[in-house]
């Protein structure tokens, strides 16, 4: 997929995982990796812009004697991905308009 | 590579994000890497799956807020400018100083003065401030971990002490070849004392004649003349008076283009004047020079 198109879909693809249930690093990546190709190097920066923008917190516990950080999803970080809901319909059209171009020429 | 020397390499190669931005993405690929390892790969497995280190730096910098990078301080560029502008001059001293200079000032108003030659002070307070500077900020590199400007100053107080040694051995050197010459010892201090007080009497009595014929070098002999030397009395004063007396005379001993001159420094009164004279003999202890004022 292309590079600035999956950074914007990223985002969402993480909030989404979250949105289901408090998450750590490794379980994001397999999580979202089914759907989007996601690296441990591109993750954590968006992580991190995420809980700047305060749509997620982190907590540490403990696990296997080592600390694991666990990622939650804010009311900011739920109301931005119903935000994206609404803009899914247009999105659509926007696919389907794309994908309908002449490719053959 | 296992997960420490995989660590280390990243915090390395992050040097540029502030500390605890740097710090979040260190326990941040600890913890992948553990989840990995808990997952049934070997760490040297989990840090080959992160990919080219390069390459996870380009995506985090790419993607890091710009106030997470941390700023080059003003003081270290300032502190490196002026320890290697102080370094550079220093060596330049050392390379162009000349243990010997020389200069006449031979016009055709006449020879007020004909020959000076001295050996000039080295700068000692130059080559201690040089040394304190390069050193105190080479520490103060090493203790901020600015590794580059801390191998900057340290080469240049390295170039610093080793210019200043092969000039030093340059000297002794030189000084040896010097030294070796025959005339060093022949003529004792109280020669040249007796000689100078000569000279200045001849002076003062403008008794030029027995000065060219019995002291001078040939190639003083010329600008020796009676005209020329009454002319360049008259610039300090058109009457000096009575000679009165002549003060302590110090001798030293300069080497220049091989030949070892004796550079003689007296202070003589007069009744109207008094005159500071600075004498040159060759190593044959002839009159080399005359310069007063």
């Amino acid at each position: 997929m292309d590079a600035q198109l999956r950074k914007g879909l990223l985002e969402y693809c993480v909030l989404t995982a979250l949105s289901f249930q408090d998450s750590y690093g490794y379980q994001i990546i397999k999580d979202v990796s089914e759907y989007i190709d996601i690296s441990e190097s591109t993750l954590y920066p968006i992580l991190r812009r995420l809980e700047s923008d305060d749509k997620v917190t982190s907590y540490n516990t403990e696990f296997n004697n080592r600390i694991r950080k666990y990622y939650s999803i804010t009311s900011v970080g739920r109301e931005a991905l119903a935000g994206f809901q609404k803009d899914k319909e247009k999105l659509i059209k926007v696919l389907e308009f794309i994908g309908g171009g002449d490719i053959h020429g | 590579m296992d997960k420490r020397e995989f660590l280390k390499k990243l915090e390395k190669a992050l040097k540029k994000l502030v500390p605890e931005e740097r710090a979040r993405y260190i326990s941040y690929y600890d913890e992948i890497i553990m989840d990995l390892v808990d997952g049934g790969m070997t760490e040297h497995e989990a840090c080959a799956k992160q990919g080219d280190m390069s390459r996870i730096v380009a995506d985090i910098m790419s993607q890091v807020e710009p106030e997470k990078v941390e700023k080059q301080k003003p003081l270290d560029i300032v502190l490196l400018v002026t320890s290697l502008l102080i370094g550079v001059v220093c060596i330049i001293v050392l390379i162009a100083l000349p243990d010997v200079i020389t200069f006449s000032m031979m016009n055709d108003d006449g020879p007020t003065s004909v020959f000076v030659a001295g050996k000039v002070v080295e700068p000692i307070w130059l080559y201690i401030i040089t040394a304190v500077v390069l050193i105190t900020s080479t520490i103060i590199f090493v203790l901020r971990k600015k590794s580059k400007f801390a191998l900057a100053t340290g080469v240049i107080f390295l170039v610093c002490v080793i210019t200043f040694v092969l000039v030093r051995i340059d000297d002794n050197r030189k000084n040896a070849e010097s030294n070796t010459t025959e005339t060093v010892d022949v003529y004792a201090s109280s020669e040249v004392e007796e000689k100078t007080i000569e000279i200045i009497q001849l002076l003062s009595h403008n008794d030029y004649k027995t000065l060219r014929d019995e002291y001078a070098i040939e190639e003083l002999k010329e600008l020796l003349n009676d005209e020329y030397m009454m002319e360049a009395k008259n610039m300090i004063s058109n009457d000096w008076g009575e000679l009165c007396d002549i003060g302590t005379v110090y001798s030293a001993e300069v080497a220049q283009d091989n030949v070892l001159y004796t550079v003689v420094q007296a202070n003589a009164t007069y009744d109207n004047v008094s005159i500071a004279y600075t004498i040159t003999f060759d190593d044959e202890l002839k009159l080399a020079g005359i310069y007063f004022r």
